[in-house]
C-alpha cells in the first residue's frame, strides 16, 4: 500500500483495505464474523466498516447473506494497489529473486501482526492457525519476544505459557532469529528476521519459507535477510 | 502482490449469480433520498394529522397530549433505527415482510407482511374517503353532501391515484412531495398565525397537579398518536429502485422519522395551546376563519397520504407476487418498470370497498369502525415483528452486537404493551372492528399459510431481496 494509506489508523482506511483483501482470498461464504476473526481487529469495529464498505458498493453480500464478494467498485481502487508501489517492493523483491524462496514482510505491533507484503508465488499456508496461535509460527515467536508479556485488551494474539516464551527468548538470543518447524504444515518451516526501529524496538519482520529439507540450508541467506531488514525500518514502521 | 491486487488487475467477471436480478423489469437505480422521504412524509400525511389529530388527543389526554407525541415520537426513532439495521443489508420492495421472512422466517414473514398489508390499505382507504368527501364539501359547499357525490369523487381520486402510481416513480414521490411541503408550511403558518394571535401558552403542554398520570393514560393516548405516524417507513418499499440503496434508505428513514417528529411536535404544540384556549371550537379555523382552507389542506394531505399508501402497498405485493405467493399480475412490470397493473388493483381495492360500503347504505363513521383498529393494529404488529426479527437477523449472519439487541428491545417491548393496550380497549368500545380486523388478518394469513404449506417452492423462495448480479461483483478467485 502507499505511504499515505497505510499511515493512516487501524480502524480507517488500513482496516478497510485488510477487510477487502481477506474477501478478495476468500469469498466463498465467510461471515463478518470471520473476517473480525481473521483481521484480528474488534468485532463491532470490523461489522462497521464492512457495512461502510457494503455501502459504498466495495462489499456485495451473497444473496443467503453468508458471506461477501467483491463489488464492481473496487476496480476504482486499482490506482491505489496497482500503480503505486510500496518503498518496501523493492527490497522484497530482490530478497525472493536472490534466495529463490518464499519471501513474506510482516508488521508487528501491540495487537498482533499486518501482512505488509505477501509472496505472491507461494502465499502463507496457513493464515488462520498463526492469527489464532503465535507459538504457531516464526513471526509469532518474535512478537511474544517483543510484546508478549504487555497487559493489553485490544490483542490480536492468546496467551503463551511463561515457561514457553523463555524457551523462546533463550533460543532467540543464540540465534538472533526465530524458527519455526512443520507447526503450520507438515512439510515446511520458516525463520524470521527481526525489523527494527532507531530504538532497537522490534516493528517488523521479514520471513523465509521453505520446505523442511532445505531448512538448515536457509541459514545461509540469515544475513541477506537482516541487510534487508536494516533497510526496512522506515517502510514497515509506516506500515504499522 | 496482495488478493485484492490480483482481482482487480484481473477484472474477472463473475458467472455464477445469473444476470438478472430477481426484481427485473422493475426500474432500478434512479432514484435518490429525496424521493425515499418523499414517499414517508407523504404516507404518515403530517398535515392533515397535525389539524385533525391535536384536538382529538386533546379530548383523550388533556395535558397529557403533548407528552403522548413526545413518548410516540421517540418510539418513532426507535423503530426507524431498527429498521435502518435492515435497510443497510437488505434491499427489496418487500419492506418489512421481507426483513421478517429473513429474521424468523418465512410464516412469521407472512405474518408482518398480512399486517403491513392490511395497515396500508385501510389508512390509504380512510384517508382516501376522507379527502374525496372533504372535496366534496368543498365543492358543494354543504357540511352534508349526498353520498353518491362522495363516491364520485372517491372514485374520481381513485384513478387520478392509478394514473400517477403508473407515470413511474419519480413522478409520484415528487409530486407528493410538492403537496405534502406546502401543506405542512401552510398548516404551520396558520398555526404560528393563530397562536401569535391567542399568544403561546406553553403551561398547557405539561401535565397539572391535577393532570391523571397513570401508564394507562399515557398507552391510550401513545396508541392513538402513533396511527399519525404509520407510514414513515414506507419509503424502504422502494429501495431497489434508488441509485444506492444501502446508503439512500437508511439515511433517508432517519430523514423522515426525524423531520416527522419535528413537524408533529412544533405542530401539536401550536394546536395544543389554541384547542385548550377553546376546547369547544376547532380551534384553527374558530380563530383564522379559514375553514375552508383548513379543510383543503386535510382533504389534499390526505389524498396524498392514500397515494403514498398504494404505492408502498403495490411495491409489497410485487415482492410476495415475485415469489409466487401471490398472483403474477402483482409482479408485473409496466414499460415504465412500476408495477402498474397491480397497483392498479389495490386502487381498485381501496376505492371499491367504501363505494360498495356506500351503496349499501353505510357511512364513513361506519368504515372508520374498522379501518382504524386495522391500521393501528396492522402496523403496530409489523413494527413489532421487525423489531423481534432484527436481532435475530444480526445472529443469523453473524453480526450480532449488543447494541441492535437493546436497541430493538426497548420498541418492542414498548410496541408490545400498545398492542395489548389497545385490543383490551378496542374489545369492549369496538368489539365489531376488532373482530373484523382479527377476521381479515386470520383469513390473509390463512391463505397464505396454505399456499406455502402446498408449493415447498414458495416457500424456499420468500425473503427475496435484489442480491447481487453477475456485473455488480467482480471474482477474486477465492482461493481458500
Amino acid at each position: 500500500m502507499s505511504e499515505t494509506v497505510s499511515r493512516l489508523p487501524e480502524k480507517g482506511i488500513g482496516l478497510a483495505l485488510e477487510i477487502l483483501e481477506q474477501v478478495a482470498r476468500d469469498d466463498r461464504g465467510a461471515s463478518a464474523a470471520d473476517i473480525a476473526r481473521a483481521v484480528g481487529a474488534p468485532r463491532a469495529t470490523v461489522y462497521r466498516v464492512v457495512n461502510s464498505l457494503v455501502r459504498d458498493e466495495y462489499l456485495v453480500r451473497r444473496a443467503d447473506f453468508s458471506g461477501f464478494l467483491l463489488g464492481a467498485r473496487v476496480l476504482e481502487l486499482a490506482a491505489l494497489v496497482g500503480s503505486v508501489r510500496p518503498a518496501h517492493a523493492p527490497v522484497v523483491d530482490r530478497l525472493r529473486a536472490e534466495t529463490g524462496e518464499a519471501v513474506h514482510l510482516f508488521a508487528l505491533h501491540g495487537s498482533g501482526f499486518t501482512v505488509l507484503d505477501e509472496d505472491p508465488a507461494s502465499p502463507l499456508c496457513d493464515r488462520a492457525a498463526m492469527t489464532a496461535d503465535p507459538t504457531a509460527s516464526a513471526v509469532g515467536h518474535l512478537w511474544l519476544i517483543t510484546y508478549g508479556d504487555a497487559d493489553r485488551s485490544d490483542r490480536r494474539w492468546g496467551e503463551a505459557s511463561s515457561d514457553m516464551r523463555q524457551a523462546i527468548a533463550e533460543a532467540y538470543a543464540v540465534r538472533g532469529y526465530t524458527e519455526q518447524v512443520a507447526l503450520l504444515a507438515p512439510d515446511r518451516g520458516c525463520l524470521a528476521v527481526p525489523v527494527a526501529d532507531d530504538t532497537q524496538r522490534v516493528v517488523g519482520a521479514v520471513t523465509l519459507s521453505t520446505s523442511i529439507a532445505r531448512l538448515s540450508l536457509a541459514a545461509r541467506h540469515v544475513s541477506a535477510l537482516r541487510d534487508a531488514a536494516a533497510s526496512l525500518a522506515l517502510p514497515v514502521a509506516a506500515g504499522r | 502482490m496482495s488478493a485484492l491486487a490480483e482481482a482487480i488487475r484481473k477484472r474477472q467477471p463473475r458467472t455464477d449469480l445469473g444476470a438478472a436480478s430477481p426484481f427485473a423489469g422493475l426500474r432500478r437505480r434512479h432514484a435518490g433520498t429525496i424521493d425515499v422521504v418523499a414517499q414517508s412524509v407523504a404516507a404518515t400525511a403530517p398535515a392533515g394529522v397535525l389539524l385533525i389529530h391535536p384536538s382529538a388527543l386533546f379530548a383523550r389526554s388533556g395535558h397529557l397530549a403533548f407528552l403522548d407525541v413526545v413518548i410516540t415520537a421517540t418510539l418513532v426513532i426507535g423503530i426507524a433505527l431498527v429498521l435502518g439495521m435492515f435497510a443497510r443489508r437488505i434491499s427489496s420492495t418487500g419492506s418489512i415482510y421481507t426483513f421478517v421472512a429473513r429474521g424468523l422466517g418465512p410464516r412469521t414473514g407472512l405474518v408482518a407482511g398480512a399486517a403491513l398489508a392490511l395497515g396500508s390499505l385501510a389508512i390509504a382507504l380512510s384517508t382516501l374517503t376522507s379527502g374525496a368527501s372533504r372535496v366534496t364539501q368543498l365543492v358543494m359547499s354543504t357540511p352534508d353532501p349526498p353520498m353518491w357525490a362522495v363516491a364520485v369523487f372517491t372514485v374520481g381520486f381513485g384513478v387520478v391515484i392509478a394514473a400517477v402510481i403508473s407515470r413511474g416513480l419519480r413522478m409520484s414521490t415528487r409530486m407528493l412531495l410538492v403537496i405534502e411541503t406546502i401543506a405542512v408550511l401552510a398548516v404551520i403558518a396558520l398555526s404560528l398565525a393563530a397562536l401569535a394571535f391567542a399568544g403561546w401558552d406553553l403551561q398547557l403542554l405539561v401535565p397539572t397537579a391535577t393532570t391523571d398520570v397513570s401508564v394507562e393514560a399515557i398507552m391510550a393516548g401513545v396508541s392513538f398518536a402513533l396511527i399519525g405516524f404509520v407510514g414513515f417507513e414506507s419509503g424502504v418499499a422502494l429501495a431497489p429502485e434508488t441509485r444506492r440503496p444501502f446508503a439512500t434508505v437508511p439515511r433517508a428513514l432517519l430523514l423522515s422519522a426525524g423531520a416527522i417528529s419535528v413537524v408533529m411536535l412544533v405542530g401539536t404544540a401550536a394546536q395544543l395551546s389554541l384547542v385548550v384556549e377553546d376546547p369547544q371550537g376547532a380551534s384553527l379555523v374558530a380563530i383564522t376563519g379559514f375553514g375552508g382552507v383548513v379543510d383543503g389542506i386535510v382533504a389534499v394531505s390526505f389524498l396524498a397520504c392514500a397515494l403514498a399508501m398504494t404505492n408502498a402497498a403495490s411495491r409489497v405485493a410485487f415482492a410476495m407476487s415475485r415469489e409466487g405467493l401471490l398472483p403474477s399480475v402483482f409482479g408485473r412490470t409496466s414499460a415504465r418498470g412500476v408495477p402498474a397493473a397491480g397497483a392498479l388493483v389495490l386502487t381498485s381495492v381501496v376505492t371499491l370497498i367504501p363505494v360498495a360500503v356506500f351503496a349499501l347504505g353505510g357511512t364513513r363513521q361506519e368504515l372508520r369502525m374498522l379501518t382504524s383498529p386495522a391500521a393501528l393494529i396492522g402496523f403496530a404488529l409489523a413494527y413489532a415483528l421487525v423489531c423481534l426479527a432484527a436481532p435475530v437477523f444480526l445472529s443469523r449472519i453473524g453480526e450480532l452486537t449488543w447494541r441492535p439487541v437493546l436497541l430493538a428491545g426497548v420498541p418492542l417491548v414498548a410496541l408490545l404493551a400498545v398492542l395489548v393496550f389497545f385490543v383490551r380497549q378496542t374489545a369492549l368500545a369496538n368489539p365489531l372492528g376488532l373482530a373484523g380486523t382479527v377476521a381479515i388478518l386470520g383469513a390473509l394469513v390463512a391463505a397464505g399459510m396454505v399456499r406455502l404449506a402446498r408449493h415447498p417452492a414458495i416457500f424456499l423462495r420468500v425473503g427475496m431481496h435484489d442480491s447481487p448480479i453477475d456485473t455488480d461483483c467482480i471474482d477474486a478467485g477465492g482461493r481458500p
